[in-house]
């Protein structure tokens, strides 16, 4: 992961070449230093020296699926609006949990409040969706 | 004295004091609930600001803030879970009082403790601002560079050197995010991809909720279900009971018998909160292991009260004072005083100079909501206390699937571009794996915050002077010399390598 950083940092770092003197000075200096500071990092983390050793828990079924609808959210949302597309996240996110009726429409009642909250109290513009905008 | 008192009576109208209260249960709520800190409680509170009048905005925020700091002593003593960086050291002695069936009374400690630490370093944050405001008159685009960089360089508060280096090199990338977007100063559109949307730059509250919140709801799917989740110990169950009866008096009372490490932890915290970019995660540990070396021979770690007392009295005062450099100068304390940072700028207020002059009674509200939202939560963990075992036992995936909808909602109506909430989805996965591999997430969003700034300020000075305009600046010499001594006094001192990586409080 501090490799990946780093590597980011450089790529900011040479991207920053394209642009003018004064636009780009800031990206070019900052992404070289953070390029350094990785490499500092890796050192100070090298095997045996401040490195665990242990490896994080991989990521479960379960867990890789709540992540992938939390990425579908923003296209369920632009499709079905607010209301609709974040009860149909929930009950997608929901699906591998147990004890979820009762659970669910709490979320359910959740959902309609903040809405109500957002959009009729604090008169906040909330997304209706595509799909309904068609069909009215 | 007018406007304190036009201040008090703004906190005091009706409407602000059910917002204070509804602020309370807000913040405890989150704090209750392991792993949740501050942090995300803020990113969640954020949008319900967005349309209030700005003096119930940040007396809201306020609320929020000080209450979920306060109760995150809770999860960290009861179960040892902590909610956030900020309370870790508190769960080496505090859950050791809690396995001796003592919960109540290190409950009393950590409550009393944080309660003296918050009030003591707001008073000192109340005196020492009219200073700071008038000191900015004569800070120039040098000056806020150097502070700027001293941010840099302390950023996260961290105490070891790989720490130290994880912290900038975070930093350094948060830095380089905020250059995406128009260039202020030439308005070349930098890393925007040929997108428009991106002319704007990375949008902080996206940043904010998606590395504070919906990584907190990844990483709490992720996790097979808890051993603290699932199975509450006997004596963290009566210790919430005996909250409920209030039977923490005596611990509460107690940690006035620990005068030298209130005094010791106090100087610690204070010192953390004036420095810009310097939060509580680092204040309370080095605070504990400052004690556990003023007082060699004390065994600690097996539910020592000074090592209750010191994490805990370091978080609240430099909690408070991190505000100082945050409403100031501009500068950002902490991650937290980010977050109320892009509250007031949301709100059309300018931070710095004109902060207490043009800004009306909002100053004022907000600094007094600090010590009455101290009060509000005491007040609260009174009456509301039989119930919070029951959000402590909450399933974690419950819990999950609640952050993921109001951090996602929040995102949606804070700019009402989906796109942001694509952007909170990144940044989010991008937390989770930061947090998976130790990288510390706050030290980006400081940078984010900070970058804008430093860029700013020091092509700023180029433009007039050139480097000579800088070292023409004695304050901006001083300040920087202050960097390198600090930063070098931090490495040489930064024993902490093998405190960090271990448990703290094991050894005595």
């Amino acid at each position: 992961m501090i490799a990946l950083v780093g590597l980011l940092c450089l790529l900011f770092a040479i991207g920053g070449a394209s642009y003018p003197k004064g636009a780009g000075l800031f990206p070019m200096v900052v992404g070289s230093l953070g390029f350094l500071t990785a490499v500092i990092c890796l050192f100070l983390q090298r095997p045996g020296v401040n490195s665990s050793g242990e490896e994080p828990e991989k990521l479960n079924a379960t867990s890789l699926w709540a992540i992938g609808m939390t990425f579908a959210y923003p296209l369920l949302v632009f499709l079905l609006g607010y209301v609709i597309g974040t009860i149909s996240f929930t009950v997608a996110v929901m699906g591998t949990f147990r004890n979820k009726p009762k659970v669910l429409l709490s979320f359910v009642g959740l959902i309609v409040g903040l809405w109500a909250v957002f959009s009729k109290v604090l008169l906040l513009r909330m997304p209706v969706g595509i799909v309904w905008q068609i069909f009215s | 004295m007018g406007k304190w008192s036009a201040g008090l009576v703004a906190v005091f109208s009706p409407f602000n004091i059910l917002i204070l209260v509804f602020g309370g249960f807000f913040g405890i709520v989150f704090g209750l609930l392991p792993g949740l800190g501050p942090m995300a409680a803020l990113a969640a509170a954020l949008p319900f600001t967005l349309k209030m009048p700005a003096v119930t905005g940040v007396i809201f925020l306020a609320s929020v803030f000080c209450t979920c700091g306060a109760s995150d002593a809770i999860p960290s003593i009861l179960i040892s879970t902590p909610g956030g960086p900020h309370s870790v050291a508190l769960t080496w002695d505090g859950n050791a009082l809690t396995k001796q069936g003592k919960g109540a009374y290190s409950l009393g400690l950590a409550t009393g403790s944080g309660v003296i630490g918050i009030i003591t370093g707001w008073i000192l944050l109340v005196f020492s601002s009219a200073i700071i405001v008038s000191l900015s008159m004569y800070f120039g685009p040098a000056e806020y560079a150097a502070l700027a960089l001293m941010g840099l360089v302390f950023i996260g508060g961290e105490t070891t050197k790989l720490g130290i280096a994880k912290s900038v090199l975070m930093g350094f990338f948060g830095l380089l995010l905020s250059a995406i977007g128009l260039d202020d100063l030439s308005g070349v559109a930098r890393y925007n991809f040929g997108i428009s949307y991106l002319d704007d730059g990375v949008p902080l509250m996206a940043v904010v909720i998606g590395i504070f919140a919906l990584s907190e709801a990844f990483l709490t799917i992720c996790q097979k279900p808890l051993i603290a989740f699932q199975r509450i110990s006997a004596n963290a169950m009566r210790a919430g009971e005996d909250l409920a009866k209030w039977n923490f008096n005596r611990g509460f009372a107690d940690c006035l018998r620990y005068f030298d490490t209130l005094l010791r932890s106090l100087g610690i915290g204070s010192l953390y909160g004036v420095l810009p970019a310097v939060g509580p995660a680092g204040a309370n540990v080095v605070a504990y292991y400052v004690e556990r070396g003023a007082k060699k021979g004390v065994p600690f770690g097996t539910g020592n009260p000074r090592g209750v007392i010191a994490p805990e009295v370091a978080r609240g005062s430099c909690s408070m004072l991190d505000m100082l450099t945050t409403f100031g100068l501009g500068i950002p304390g902490s991650a937290h005083g980010a977050i109320f940072l892009s509250a007031i700028i949301l709100y059309g207020i300018e931070p710095g100079t004109r902060f207490f002059s043009s800004a009306g009674v909002l100053p004022y509200a907000l600094y007094l909501s600090f010590p009455i939202s101290v009060f509000v939560y005491l007040v609260i963990l009174k009456f509301a206390s039989p119930y919070f075992m029951k959000v402590i036992q909450l399933p974690p995936q419950i819990v999950a699937t609640g952050i993921l909808i109001f951090g996602l909602t929040g995102v949606l109506v804070s700019r009402g571009y989906i796109e942001d909430v694509a952007i909170a989805c990144v940044f989010g996965l991008m937390g989770l794996f930061f947090k998976r591999y130790n990288l510390p997430s706050s030290s980006l969003v400081l940078g984010l915050v900070i970058g804008q700034i430093f860029e700013v300020q020091f092509r700023r000075g180029m433009l007039i002077g050139g480097w000579m305009y800088f070292i023409s600046r004695p304050v901006a010499i001083a300040l920087f010399l202050i960097t390198v001594f600090l930063g070098y006094w931090v490495l040489r001192s930064g024993s902490g390598d093998d405190l960090m990586n271990g448990k703290g409080g094991e050894s005595a």
